[in-house]
């Protein structure tokens, strides 16, 4: 009986290995044959941008800077790569992928929630599965990866699992019906939201919350990352339509703590009046709408202008001028 | 009565008890998965029926262990002697 | 350990392997050793329960055997199921009724002696119910039941019958086994064979196939807008509950179809549980076919008696059954008011196909076959789906504003990415598809029982690859939406 087994097994997992193969060629060819929506901005991210600013971040890196206006004032070439819904280790990953391919941004604007330590938030390891399709071309972000469980480096052995569920994403990714492709080119990155939000201000508790020591060590190694590579940094919490009780926000106060001790500057937006008392700039608790991020930008512009470090930058040429 | 004509009876009794749209044909050997609409809910009124038909008591314990026709026509044959 | 976890897969291996190895007398040892620790995995202590209920089944399934008198009987028997049942209610019920006297007294005090609403529950109990209790106590009311009516012997290995019990396989989503199924298996020894654990193979994977692709993928879409359900449309909220239905089909019969796979590679047969329910052209038929498992027990233990005992009633019997059988079933799935209406719904539309079934069946006469039987498939579908809305709900308010949601046609429907929808209707029309030509040829496992070769393998592998392709592996895919 076990003869059978085995040799049946044997055979069933062999046609699946060449299959995973085979199948998998082709979607892992759709995938990275993308020229818009959302995954593609990994890919260009990862393997393609050069632009002089960069904003990493989550949705709210997406929704609140203007790219083009940065462009415009600074004279300086810039993209938006927030990405929604991944958070500090997909930044990281993204810096690693970077300076891989030996593109240094000249500014680095880093936007961070304001409960991205939190443990509540969102739990670590499920975020991390948007860095599938790049574990095998991209060695230098295995271990990120590898956070989300020790089987992880087994089960990415399977083609079609790294490219698990992201077949018809990539497919409209690649097929441009609705000419998305040169909106999304127009914007840099930049995804504008028009609704007003209409709910009350939200109080947030935030003593007791426990903090996720995996996360803080990402912003430190991205620290380290920019310093090595003599990147200028700035950390940011744009704002929210939220206040915390007391004041009191656990994952900002880390922010500071780190950010003072490695003399970063660290622009936290999360109780400027400016936009606590505009709820017209909202769309939501937690994002800006296309009115708050045009006033947001400007704010930002005008402080990168000050910056002693962005003075030096500036009197250099800007990347497409030597090209 | 002999199991024979017990079972003639029994026929009717489902037939009519039933009101399903084949007739029911049964032997000693068949059980409620045979019967299209024999279940849970029309087994109480088949029991109704069949003690009314036969001027019967069982008792619950009855009702509950028979596994075939041929079971309940032992049954019914106990108590009509 | 959930079924589809890489730790219980090496847990599976070590246990499937050994067992295997050892000598068909002895595996029901290894068996019961590899059950406690899959019990004791996450909360050791929680053993304790079990092993009160097994010693005082055990002891009391003997003791009524062996008792002299019909009333000596009678004492033994009822405190074992006193004890059985108390352990349910203790550990699963004891805050819905404290809460329930502590909201009347309240009441009382602000409507009645208008003073403020001060009584706080001070029984409060702040534990889980230990893992599978229900399931458990249920088996072991069934085992006494069948002693006391004289069908089945005392189990007087009591090695086997705390196996009975305890089966890993079993204990988290049932099958609620019968003894008299069971337990003869560790005296018959069955031999392990290519086709049983080729079975069990092909089992697992189109158990897998539904909860990953179906069940996992569903819950990403049906939870967002469940858990917001003010913020969406009716047409939303109406699809939600569809797509509920498939839920919860896929969610329930793939993890039992996972569960008596695993337990055909052990050697060791489980009773089947689903019948292809969403082809049950009326809802006594659904039940029939729905968590079967659990219908018969109910059937047999609470039904049967309390009709037969009132059927002097003639159809009042059968209703007043219904209703009372339906209710406790739903109670069983847990201490929450929504449990208790799911059930009063399925007992109040028992009753009503009870009562028009002449009614039916002469209107059936006047339409053609295959209308009147998608008309009745469709309505128990709907019907179903209707109730499951109590079942879904944290309370009865929240699935009555979700109703009141649905009955409102307005707005558009919620499709935050076309790809969450379209891979679980994908999925769906195939295990539709394949239910549907298990029907028509009466056979099992559609494609994966097919006699020609290339047809089987090439089964097993697209299911394989729909699996990695399209399968939900972890708490990755998420809804990005937000209020």
């Amino acid at each position: 009986m076990l003869k059978e087994l085995f040799v049946k097994l044997g055979i069933f997992l062999i046609l699946l290995i060449i299959l995973d193969k085979g199948i998998g060629y082709f979607i892992e060819k759709i995938y990275f044959s993308q020229d818009h929506g959302y995954y593609y901005r990994t890919t260009y991210v990862f393997e393609k941008a050069t632009p002089d600013i960069i904003i990493l971040g989550a949705s709210k890196a997406s929704h609140h800077y203007v790219s083009k206006m940065i462009t415009d004032s600074l004279k300086h070439s810039c993209f938006n790569a927030g990405e929604d819904g991944y958070f500090i280790l997909y930044q990281e990953a993204s810096l690693r992928c970077m300076l891989k391919r030996k593109y240094i941004p000249k500014l680095l604007l880093l936007d961070l929630n304001d409960d991205e330590f939190e443990k509540n938030t969102y739990k670590t390891e499920d975020r991390l599965s948007i860095l599938f399709p790049y574990y095998q071309r991209h060695p230098e972000i295995r271990d990120i990866v590898e956070l989300k469980s020790p089987f992880e480096k087994y089960k990415l052995m399977s083609t079609l699992y790294s490219f698990n569920t992201v077949l018809l994403p990539a497919l409209s990714g690649s097929i441009d019906l609705n000419n998305r492709k040169e909106s999304e080119k127009k914007y840099a990155g930049y995804v504008p939201l028009t609704e007003k939000w209409n709910g009350t201000i939200k109080t947030i508790e935030s003593h007791g919350q426990l903090l996720d020591s995996v996360r803080i060590k990402a912003f430190e190694e991205i620290i380290k990352l920019t310093r090595e590579n003599n990147i200028n940094l700035v950390v940011i919490v744009s704002p929210a339509y939220k206040v915390y009780k007391g004041g009191y926000n656990p994952t900002t106060e880390t922010l500071q703590r780190i950010s003072e001790k490695n003399q970063i500057p660290f622009w936290n937006y999360i109780n400027d009046t400016t936009y606590l008392n505009n709820r017209n700039y909202f769309k939501d608790v937690r994002h800006m709408n296309d009115d708050g991020a045009q006033i947001f930008t400007a704010n930002v512009i005008t402080r990168i202008k000050a910056l002693k470090a962005f003075q030096y930058v500036a009197s250099k040429p800007a990347l497409q001028d030597i090209k | 009565m002999d199991r024979i004509e017990i079972l003639k009876t029994l026929n009717t009794v489902f037939t009519d008890a039933l009101d399903s749209d084949e007739d029911v044909i049964l032997t000693e050997g068949t059980t409620a998965a045979d019967v299209n609409g024999w279940d849970s809910l029309t087994h109480i009124q088949l029991v109704v029926a069949i003690e009314k038909k036969f001027k019967i008591r069982f008792t619950s314990k009855e009702i509950q262990t028979w596994k075939n026709v041929g079971e309940l026509i032992t049954s019914i044959e106990g108590k009509i002697k | 350990m959930i079924f589809n976890s890489i730790a219980f897969i090496i847990f599976f291996v070590i246990v499937a392997s050994l067992n295997y190895i050892l000598p068909a007398a002895l595996r029901w040892i290894w068996i019961l050793a590899a059950s406690i620790f899959f019990y004791m995995y996450v909360a050791p202590l929680y053993i304790l329960v079990p092993i009160f209920i097994i010693a005082v089944t055990y002891f009391g399934g003997i003791q009524i055997e062996k008792a002299a008198s019909a009333s000596k009987r009678r004492i033994f028997y009822l405190t074992c199921i006193i004890l059985n049942v108390g352990t349910l209610v203790f550990f699963k019920y004891t805050n819905f009724f404290t809460n329930m006297l502590v909201d009347f007294a309240n009441y009382i005090r602000q409507n009645l002696l208008h003073v403020e609403a001060s009584v706080h529950n001070i029984f409060l109990i702040s534990i889980f119910a230990p893992l599978g209790i229900s399931y458990i106590t249920f088996q072991a009311i069934g085992y006494l039941i069948e002693i006391k009516r004289g069908n089945q012997l005392a189990e007087k290995n009591i090695g086997y019958f705390a196996t009975y019990l305890l089966y890993f396989p079993k204990v988290i989503a049932g099958p609620v086994e019968r003894a008299h199924h069971f337990l003869p298996q560790f005296t018959l020894q069955k031999k392990l064979d290519f086709a049983g654990v080729s079975a069990g193979l092909k089992q697992i994977l189109w158990g897998l196939f539904k909860k990953l692709v179906i069940a996992d993928r569903l819950s990403i879409y049906i939870s967002t807008v469940f858990d917001n359900t003010a913020m969406h449309s009716g047409y939303t909220l109406a699809l939600c509950a569809i797509f509920y239905v498939f839920q919860m089909y896929a969610d329930f019969s793939g993890y039992t179809d996972m569960a008596l796979g695993f337990s055909k590679l052990l050697g060791l047969d489980l009773m089947p549980n689903f019948n292809r329910p969403l082809a049950a052209k009326s809802v006594t038929e659904f039940w029939r076919k729905w968590h079967i498992s659990l219908s018969t027990w109910f059937g047999d233990y609470f039904y049967n008696p309390i009709a037969i005992a009132k059927r002097d009633w003639g159809q009042w019997a059968v209703i007043y059954a219904s209703f009372i059988t339906f209710i406790v079933l739903g109670f069983w799935h847990g201490a929450n008011w929504t449990f208790i209406v799911f059930g009063f719904l399925q007992g109040a539309i028992l009753t009503i196909e009870f009562l028009t079934k002449k009614i039916r069946k002469n209107l059936r006469k006047k339409i053609p076959g295959a209308v009147n039987n998608t008309l009745g498939v469709i309505f128990t579908f709907c019907y179903f789906a209707f109730s499951l809305i109590f079942f879904r709900a944290n309370s009865v308010t929240a699935a009555l504003d979700i109703i009141k949601g649905i009955c409102h046609f307005k707005g558009s429907l919620f499709i935050p990415e076309q790809y969450m929808v379209l891979y679980p209707l994908f999925g769906i029309g195939i295990m539709l598809f394949v239910e549907w030509m298990e029907n028509r040829s009466h056979s099992a496992w559609g494609y994966f029982s097919h006699q020609n070769i290339i047809v089987r393998y090439s089964a097993y592998l697209a299911v394989s690859i729909l699996i990695l392709l399209l399968g939900v592996f972890d708490g990755g895919q998420f809804i990005y939406f937000q209020f």
